[in-house]
């Protein structure tokens, strides 16, 4: 019983146990500490994202490649629709909404296909220059330009961000998504520990939250990097990268949310934690990707 | 059999294909679907959308399907056959004119159905209309309550579906939708139906998410000052002088007895009734237990108060009588609660105060034992109160406030002697400490000798300067 238990266990790879291992502490230290209340009352609900978001990412690297390309798929469907739904658009602008759901598969196909090139140059077009005429057409013009920045705001999140871990599931060498995985969350949940921006946290504490993040991204990277083909420096590089990635999408998410007021009392319960969620989770993806592919 | 084979195609549209689609596609919320009872009941709703009567089915179990019934308009779905065929077979529906003939009551097949123990969905605005606008509700809510008296009635709000499929829309488009279930009702038959109406109305209305801001600067919140002391006679002179004062700068609002308000045309009292209080209702006989129960729960009222004027949006300035926060934490620290606390302990009571963190269970019992009012407030979550900005603490001789309350023969509490008011100054004055260290709070402190007559300029100057400086960023107290 115990030999094919070991076996087993011996057979998964070590970049998917090391992913498990950073969920597993960092979201029972999330559950522990988010039972304090207060600002960490988000905590636990951050650890069961990273569980669900974890599984992902090893779908997406070692998953049948059909099956995960279309749960990433959906996921971006679903974010979108959360998305419209605290972020809305004028009512005359559902075309547009229609446009950002059918983008998906013109970005997941060539995603899906290994066709990085493609999704390069898809994205910026569909983003920059098709979102603007779906919106424009028609003869009203107020709030045009907000409903325009909502729209790209929510594409560049969750189609253009989003479609990089498609690409990073085609990388030569196995683990490179697991590696983001862990470098994120390690960073997320230091910066989450020390707190973002709001009055009653300081800007000493925050930075002191960025710095750690970043110096122990930078130890990680640079010692599971070989594990998945990468040298020790470019790992370092690219955990120091991903942290600062990952504070300045949080400080975007925090910023978007509170100005369309989901931190009141009357915020839609459970979208805009999703969606604050999600946001740092994605935002790290292309650096981590062009630096990966340009330097590393 | 029969039974079965008639609502075949009831349970196959649902199970099939409504609510995986609903669920999948448009990602429907329901929120305290609990409160649907189980019995026969009218669910009213604003209606916006074709997708309205099928996410309110999806409130019901498919077991009760057959025996729940949209209300349809006959001269809209009776027109063709597919929309005969979706309404009557797919939906259950009952199918009633909007303009009756005559001599009949469209409402009476309804009162049938209810009295035959079935429920009703019914949507009183009697038509889509335009996207996100409620129009009025019609009176035949009304009639129907008063038909059949006793009627549980369900008000829900739903929010979204008229963003995927509103009225003059061709294609659905899928959006996230919220069903929002209020609490059931009955109402009261005697009134008349269009008052009825307005009251099932304003049930649904009360469940409605706020509007999204404009994208606009935000407004910025009020600046707050509190005044605290142990003479109330003081305090309240103090507070009518600085809302004076501020008033001349913008709006502002003095949390007093009775409350002010001041703009550069002078004070004026507010004569409308203050809020109710929020508090569950076991909290007076608890709160009763404590020591100085009574002036709990008027702390837990002025807090409430205090948290609602700081979200008034037209309010530049908040200038309350005492502060629920210091008062509590003081109160604590002067060995009411037998509390003996340093810095930190300190600034733990004004963080579970406030919310910011739970008593850890480590913690509870001694909690209860030493603190129960901040255990209370932490525990049930009874109020939020906020940090003022600028703490003015006006500091009274001991034995002259006790003299003072003797001679005027004020009834006060046998414990309340020299030594406590000594207790509770110095409570004040460690809490002012922490504020200021801790939460950047400006701390003014006055003696009363200084503020006899009715020359209370240096009070009011030196609040009006502390208040429009900028929020320091060090220890920043200063003792006139």
């Amino acid at each position: 019983m115990m030999a094919p238990m070991a076996d087993w266990f011996t057979s998964i790879p070590g970049m998917v146990l090391a992913l498990a291992a950073a969920v597993t502490v960092c979201g029972t230290a999330a559950w522990a500490i988010g039972r304090r209340g207060g600002r960490y009352r988000g905590l636990p609900g951050w650890g069961g994202f990273w569980v669900l978001f974890s599984l992902l990412l090893v779908g997406l690297s070692r998953g049948p490649a059909l099956l995960s390309f279309a749960v990433l798929a959906i996921v971006m469907f679903v974010s979108l629709r959360a998305y419209f739904f605290v972020a809305p658009v004028r009512p005359r602008d559902r075309y547009a909404i229609l446009a950002s759901y059918l983008a998906i598969p013109t970005v997941i196909w060539p995603a899906f296909r290994g066709y990085d090139e493609t999704v390069l140059a898809t994205l910026p077009i569909l983003l920059f220059l098709c979102v603007p005429v779906f919106l424009s057409i028609g003869t009203t013009r107020d709030g045009l330009l907000d409903s325009m920045g909502r729209t790209i705001f929510g594409l560049l999140i969750f189609l253009f961000c989003m479609a990089h871990l498609g690409l990073l599931a085609h990388w030569p060498r196995p683990g490179i998504l697991e590696l983001y995985g862990i470098l994120v969350i390690l960073s997320e949940f230091v910066q989450r520990l020390a707190g973002r921006r709001r009055s009653e946290v300081g800007w000493t504490r925050i930075w002191a939250g960025i710095i750690i993040s970043a110096v122990l991204a930078v130890i990680v990277g640079h010692i599971l990097g070989p594990q998945c083909g990468l040298v020790e420096e470019d790992g370092g590089r690219a955990g120091f990268l991903v942290a600062i990635a990952v504070a300045l999408g949080g400080a975007v998410s925090q910023a978007v949310w509170r100005d369309l007021a989901l931190k009141n009392d009357a915020s839609p319960v459970g979208r805009g934690a999703f969606l604050n969620r999600i946001v740092p989770a994605a935002y790290a993806a292309p650096v981590y990707f062009h630096y990966l592919n340009t330097f590393a | 059999m029969k039974h079965l084979l008639r609502n075949l195609p009831l349970w196959l549209f649902h199970f099939g294909f409504g609510r995986p689609v609903l669920r999948w596609v448009a990602g429907v919320h329901y929120r305290r679907r609990n409160l649907v009872p189980r019995g026969p009941c009218v669910v009213v709703a604003n209606h916006n959308s074709h997708l309205d009567a099928a996410l309110l089915m999806g409130l019901f179990p498919l077991r009760r399907l057959p025996f729940v019934h949209p209300i349809a308009a006959a001269d809209y779905f009776g027109k063709t056959w597919f929309k005969r065929t979706m309404a009557m077979l797919m939906m259950n529906a009952i199918p009633i004119e909007r303009k009756a003939a005559k001599g009949q009551d469209p409402m009476l097949p309804m009162a049938d159905a209810l009295r035959a123990g079935k429920s009703l969905i019914l949507f009183p605005e009697g038509s889509r209309g335009e996207a996100g606008v409620m129009a009025r509700f019609r009176p035949g809510i009304g009639r129907l309550a008063q038909l059949a008296p006793g009627t549980l009635i369900v008000p829900v709000f739903l929010s979204g579906p008229e963003r995927i499929w509103g009225r003059g829309t061709l294609l659905p488009v899928p959006q996230a939708v919220d069903v929002v279930v209020g609490k059931p009702r009955t109402y009261d038959p005697e009134l008349d139906a269009r008052d009825i109406a307005a009251q099932v109305q304003r049930d649904v209305v009360a469940l409605a998410p706020p509007e999204p801001p404009p994208p606009s600067p935000q407004p910025r919140p009020a600046r707050s000052v509190a005044v605290c002391g142990v003479d109330d006679a003081l305090r309240h002179r103090v507070v009518r002088a600085i809302t004076r004062s501020l008033g001349e700068q913008g709006t502002t609002l003095g949390l007093t007895q009775p409350t002010l308000t001041a703009d550069q045309d002078g004070v004026r009292e507010i004569t409308a009734p203050v809020p109710p209080f929020r508090g569950q209702v076991w909290l007076r006989p608890v709160a009763g237990l404590l020591r100085g129960g009574p002036r709990f729960i008027e702390m837990i009222e002025r807090a409430q108060i205090d948290e609602a004027a700081h979200r008034a949006q037209d309010v530049r300035y908040v200038v309350s009588d005492g502060n629920a926060l210091v008062d509590l934490v003081a109160w604590a620290e002067s060995d009411i609660y037998q509390g003996e606390f340093d810095e930190a302990g300190l600034h733990r009571l004004t963080q579970y105060l406030r919310g910011e963190l739970r008593i850890p269970l480590s913690r509870k019992w001694r909690s209860i034992r030493r603190t129960p009012a901040v255990w209370l407030v932490n525990q049930f979550d009874l109020a939020r109160p906020p940090v003022p900005e600028v703490l003015v603490f006006l500091t009274t001789r001991p034995a002259e406030l006790t003299a003072r309350r003797r001679s005027s023969g004020e009834e006060t509490d046998p414990s309340h002697d020299e030594a406590f008011f000594e207790r509770l100054h110095e409570g004040y004055r460690r809490v002012g400490h922490v504020m200021g260290r801790r939460r950047k709070v400006v701390w003014l402190e006055f003696d009363e000798t200084a503020l006899l007559g009715d020359d209370l300029t240096t009070v009011v100057d030196a609040v009006g300067a502390a208040i429009n400086e900028p929020a320091p960023e060090l220890e920043s107290n200063s003792t006139h």
